[in-house]
């Protein structure tokens, strides 16, 4: 069994105005800075072996500011990208809460397939198969870290739970916020959800 | 519709000893009141409405000090009771190897323990209970339930629509804080299993 430590990116200045997925070039803002620098000196005071990072620029940095207060490299890993929202990606808000796929990935995402992107489930069964294999490699009760994005978080919690898959907008993930899972073949636990170390 | 903190009680003598469910006379010890005023601490800074709880000592025990923070009365709840255990309450680890206990591990969707209520009947009293007592107040407001583990992740369970076999993949630790949005339309998990340090 290792311990998971789930860590979404910290404030950007176009969250909640864009659908930003794999869009390159967005930077984290000061404010998600600082929220980094906190779940970082939160996440230094634990046990951490292993720092792994979506490959998206704002998930990068976040990893970068944990990794200098924990003094550890960050490992760049693909299944930890963002949903691939295909034709949605980039659109802006509210503009896209009038797209029906949108309305429906809003109300009953299970069965959401984003036209040229992924379907939901596929992005379920990417980021489980690659907790797994981040779990194969360490020893029982190792602490890790994966810092990735909202619904990618959200789809590897709902694995945890066998949360029914409509219902994983039920869970919170804020910027910079720790969610704490054990992660075993035959057991999986969630100890902590949408934590946001603040002062 | 509200904003809604669940706290389970503090630590007892009697946590992962006995199987304390409803029984009179379980209190605090003195870990389990500092983690009591720690939880009052940190839910004094919001603004809290009005504070709910089990009728049990431990779970009262456990709102005192934030509702003397507040200056609020406890109202006690018998929705809020812990999970009835039947003939398996205040009962030891010599349960542990009945084939009742090892169902409640395993799939506890089925089990109903003798004498006692099944995961069902309590995931219903509890939710509903969670339902009429929210629709009395606006989205804006802020109330605080303390209660107990069982009882405490079936109530989360019910938020998330999670299958009632997989309720245990929850952890509530004592002491420790979970806040929902909660109304009939729209349930949501915001913080689960935080514990002020």
């Amino acid at each position: 069994m290792t311990i998971i430590y789930l860590v979404r990116h910290g404030k950007t200045d176009l969250i909640r105005k864009m659908l930003c997925g794999n869009l390159p070039g967005i930077p984290l803002n000061e404010e998600g800075r600082n929220q980094a620098a906190k779940t970082g000196a939160y996440l230094s005071t634990l046990p951490i072996k292993a720092i792994y990072s979506s490959p998206i620029q704002r998930a990068l940095e976040t990893a970068g500011i944990i990794g200098k207060a924990t003094g550890l490299e960050v490992i760049s890993v693909d299944f930890l990208r963002e949903i691939h929202f295909g034709d949605l990606q980039g659109m802006e808000f509210p503009c896209i809460n009038s797209h029906p796929i949108w309305q429906r990935y809003t109300t009953l995402p299970a069965y959401v397939s984003f036209p040229n992107g992924e379907s939901v489930v596929e992005v379920q069964k990417r980021v489980s198969e690659g907790l797994d294999w981040i779990a194969d490699q360490y020893s029982e009760n190792d602490e890790i870290v994966c810092v990735a994005h909202s619904d990618v978080l959200r789809l590897a919690i709902s694995r945890a739970l066998d949360l029914p898959l409509d219902n994983f907008h039920r869970l919170s993930i804020s910027p910079a916020s720790v969610s704490k899972l054990e992660w075993a073949p035959d057991r999986k636990r969630l100890r902590l959800l949408n934590f946001q170390p603040i002062d | 519709m509200a904003i809604i903190y669940l706290v389970r009680h503090g630590k007892t003598d009697f946590i992962g000893k006995k199987l304390c469910g409803n029984l009179p006379g379980i209190h605090l010890n003195e870990e389990g009141r500092e983690q009591a005023q720690k939880a009052a601490d940190y839910l004094s800074k919001f603004p809290i409405k009005a504070i709910y709880s089990s009728p049990m000592e431990r779970a009262c025990e456990t709102a005192a000090p934030l509702a003397k923070k507040l200056n609020l009365e406890v109202i006690t709840k018998e929705f809020l009771r812990e999970i009835n255990f039947g003939d398996f309450q205040g009962k030891g680890e010599e349960i542990m190897s009945d084939p009742i206990c090892k169902q409640f591990l395993a799939t506890p969707s089925m089990v109903r323990f003798p004498n006692g209520e099944s995961t069902y009947e309590t995931q219903q009293r509890v939710g509903t209970g969670l339902d009429n007592q929210c629709r009395d107040f606006t989205p804006d407001d802020q109330l605080v339930f303390t209660a107990h583990c069982e009882v405490l992740r079936l109530a989360v369970s019910y938020a998330l629509n999670l299958q009632l076999d997989d309720f245990q993949k929850l952890t509530i630790d004592p002491a420790s804080i979970s806040k929902l949005e909660w109304s009939d339309q729209k349930k949501k998990l915001l913080l689960l299993n935080y514990v002020p340090k």
